[in-house]
């Protein structure tokens, strides 16, 4: 196996793991999957905790539904504890052995758990006892059974799987389905800056920025007009950034905002009056398809736009063109080019070769060649003529159709128009409902509408400040590079100051440079993403249709189906499971990083047959990459280990007994 | 891919950049950066301002007149 995998993970007196026990994990190339099996409540996340917690010093499934949950469990095994005076700990350990195709490296974190000195017997347990944990420490091998201590095991954690991707490879599958719940977007967004290590452009930017400006303030001490327009271009710069600062705050106060709307809306969601429900319910989709919609809207206006474009020539000047189409045909029917002279007398003069004077032509060339020239011109003009009134008469057939284009666009415009003033109407309507008491009987539904009212007011407020402020900003930058430009011309005015520009203009390019390569990553990377999603998805989901995903450019994931677009809060919590283990593939993929996969419950949320499928397929993607399956009995169905048997390399089974787990072999 | 490294996503672009000077300090300021993501307070201007001396120094003064 080529990635690096963990060979073998040690725990001793961790939460349900009593005493040391090891679990051996090493997988190939053929064989690259392990299975830890066991029923809810036998330690299955508390694997997944053991390594999260031991890389990172922190545990990564925590049971949100339960104050008393696992955080504020002792970290040592609950039987040990029994064994301490107040005042005494215990200590255990985890340790990770990994490497790629042998054990290279050993992580090992030690924690304790120490009995509070004035706790008494009654005490509720997190009174009882308080954990803690130790430095990560690393040790390194060098041949055989030759380990020795490294000092830096952060830099080279760093180096195989840093904290900030780590969730993408280490994480709880039946928590998925809540990553696509309102507010998902900001999530999206921060997991693809994470991997695309635009936090990096971002802060080379910011520095450059900055150094930039220490040598153009350098020019300040040169003194003369040099000085003032240098204080001038520093006036604006730094009202720049104070509207800069002045409209991220307010951004920040928007998503802190919004955020709260998103915690009305779950409790609205969550309400037991079946009323609330569905009305939170179908604002929740109103909302959305007035998003989609009013993009719809911005879509068909560009397409009304270029068809007026197309049309607009032809409809404006439609009866000039027919009048002229008219009077050709007339000219045509008569052939009358020139008075008199048609083209069949011209023809008849020269075969008989008299004219109608009756000159002999025979013996005046001059006379000859005269009538022969009316009858080139005569040809001409007709040929022209003809051509002229064909193209007209395409022009106004096109035309036509042209016409029924913008006339079907603008019928399609207005049709958006009324939809999203209905929606807009029926939310108004939704809003007022769960405000008024006749109609809703539920005091808390009514006093979280006023606040979302409230909070959607201020929000909508902020937002056309922030709308002023990029106005704002936009001029502020105009200004400054004006003043900028001021300064360099003045500077270029002196020899002494050349250099000075030269070096702020070098870093100017710097900077655009790295601007220019942000964007495109961000793009390369959505698009990637999108494509891997697109793929992962329909290669995962138990359906035969096929699918199309669609990542926008405000991070939104939009998912068609053959019927159109399906909304993410319509689908099932194994659509929504599958999706999100789609997006978690396509991030590690991503990332560029090569590190073992744990996945807690990866089929939680999944119906009997479609587990097959999954099954099938996850280990596909994730070739060449060790996958570490943490799953219940049920997940576990013979149908299931049938399915994946030829790559499972290690199978272990937890038995849980008396508040003790033991890791053996299934 | 190693996390002491910056992304090949960026490297790549900024191998295509034409210019030499350019492209040699953009990889040494990303370098750099690399080094000091998680130290808000780590030092970086006088070690950029040592990398633009480098490239743009009094040396080319001269062609700077010529332009």
């Amino acid at each position: 196996m080529n990635n690096v995998q963990i060979f073998e993970l040690e725990i001793e007196d961790y939460r349900q793991y009593e005493g040391n026990q090891t679990i051996p994990l090493e997988t190939t190339s053929e064989k690259h999957i392990n299975v830890i099996e066991g029923q809810n409540g036998s330690g299955k996340s508390n694997i997944l905790n053991a390594i999260t917690l031991c890389f990172y010093g922190e545990e990564t499934h925590t049971d949100s539904n339960d104050d008393e949950g696992l955080e504020s469990d002792p970290l040592v095994n609950k039987k040990r504890l029994k064994e301490l005076d107040p005042g005494e700990s215990i200590q255990g350990h985890i340790e990770i052995k990994l490497g790629k195709g042998e054990p290279e490296y050993a992580f090992r974190r030690t924690f304790s758990t120490a009995r509070q000195e004035d706790a008494a017997e009654g005490d509720r347990e997190e009174r009882q006892f308080n954990s803690s944990i130790g430095d990560l420490r690393l040790r390194q091998r060098f041949g055989g059974n030759d380990w020795r201590p490294n000092p830096n095991p952060e830099n080279i954690l760093r180096e195989i799987l840093p904290t900030h991707v780590h969730e993408y490879f280490l994480f709880d599958g039946e928590q998925l389905d809540e990553f696509f719940q309102t507010g998902y977007t900001d999530h999206v967004r921060a997991a693809v800056l994470d991997v695309s290590h635009i936090e990096l452009l971002n802060s080379a930017v910011g520095h450059l920025g900055k150094v930039q400006r220490d040598f153009e303030s350098e020019s300040s001490e040169l003194g003369g007009d040099i000085q003032d327009l240098q204080e001038r271009k520093e006036e604006a710069s730094q009202e720049l950034e104070r509207l800069k600062q002045k409209r991220d705050e307010l951004e920040d106060e928007i998503d802190t905002a919004e955020g709260k709307i998103d915690d009305i809306y779950d409790e609205l969601a969550g309400s037991a009056d079946d009323d609330v429900r569905e009305m939170q319910q179908r604002r929740v989709y109103l909302e959305e398809r007035l998003d989609e919609q009013e993009d719809e809207l911005v879509d068909t206006k560009e397409a009304v736009g270029a068809s007026l474009a197309r049309a607009g020539g032809i409809a404006y000047n439609a009866d000039a063109l027919r009048y002229a189409v008219s009077e050709l045909e007339e000219y045509e029917s008569s052939q009358n080019g020139v008075s008199g002279l048609t083209e069949e007398l011209l023809r008849g003069i020269l075969s008989r070769e008299t004219c109608v004077c009756g000159a002999d032509l025979t013996e005046c060339d001059s006379s000859r060649e005269h009538i022969k020239d009316l009858l080139e011109e005569q040809t001409t003009e007709s040929q022209d003529a003809i051509e002229g009134r064909l193209r007209m008469e395409r022009a106004l057939r096109d035309g036509e159709s042209l016409i029924e284009g913008l006339l079907a666009d603008l019928s399609e415009l207005e049709d958006t128009r009324t939809a999203i003033d209905e929606n807009e109407t029926e939310l108004a309507n939704i809003s007022a409902q769960l405000e008024d008491e006749d109609i809703i009987d539920n005091e808390r539904a009514q006093e979280l509408e006023q606040r979302r009212r409230d909070i959607q007011g201020r929000i909508s407020k902020m937002e056309r400040e922030v709308g002023e402020l990029n106005g704002k900003i936009e001029q502020q930058e105009d200004v400054v590079d004006e003043r900028r430009e001021e300064w360099k011309q003045a500077m270029r005015e002196q020899d002494e100051h050349d250099l000075l520009v030269r070096q702020s203009e070098f870093i100017d390019s710097a900077t655009d440079k790295l601007s220019e390569i942000k964007r495109e990553i961000l793009e390369q990377v959505r698009t990637e993403t999108e494509q891997r999603l697109e793929r992962y998805y329909n290669d995962l989901i138990w359906k035969d249709e096929d699918y199309e995903v669609v990542l926008t450019e405000e991070y939104e994931v939009r998912l068609y189906g053959p019927d159109g677009r399906k909304n993410l809060g319509s689908l099932s919590a194994g659509e929504r499971q599958v999706l999100a283990l789609s997006f978690m593939a396509a991030l590690s993929k991503i990332s560029g990083f090569s590190a073992p996969v744990v996945i807690d419950t990866p089929l939680g949320r999944i119906s009997s047959e479609p587990k097959q499928l999954i099954a099938q397929n996850v280990p596909d993607y994730l070739n060449d990459t060790q996958v570490t399956f943490l799953m219940t009995d049920v997940e576990y169905s013979e149908d299931v280990r049938a399915y994946i048997s030829n790559e499972v390399a290690n199978e272990y089974h937890l038995e849980f007994q008396n508040g003790v787990t033991q890791v053996v072999d299934r | 891919m190693n996390d002491s490294e910056v992304h090949s996503l960026i490297l790549d672009r900024v191998d295509e950049v034409e210019d030499d000077d350019l492209r040699a300090f953009l990889r040494g300021v990303l370098e750099h950066e690399r080094d000091i993501l998680k130290e808000p307070r780590a030092e970086y201007a006088e070690q950029y301002k040592e990398l633009v001396d480098n490239f743009v120094g009094n040396e080319s003064l001269q062609e700077f007149d010529n332009e």
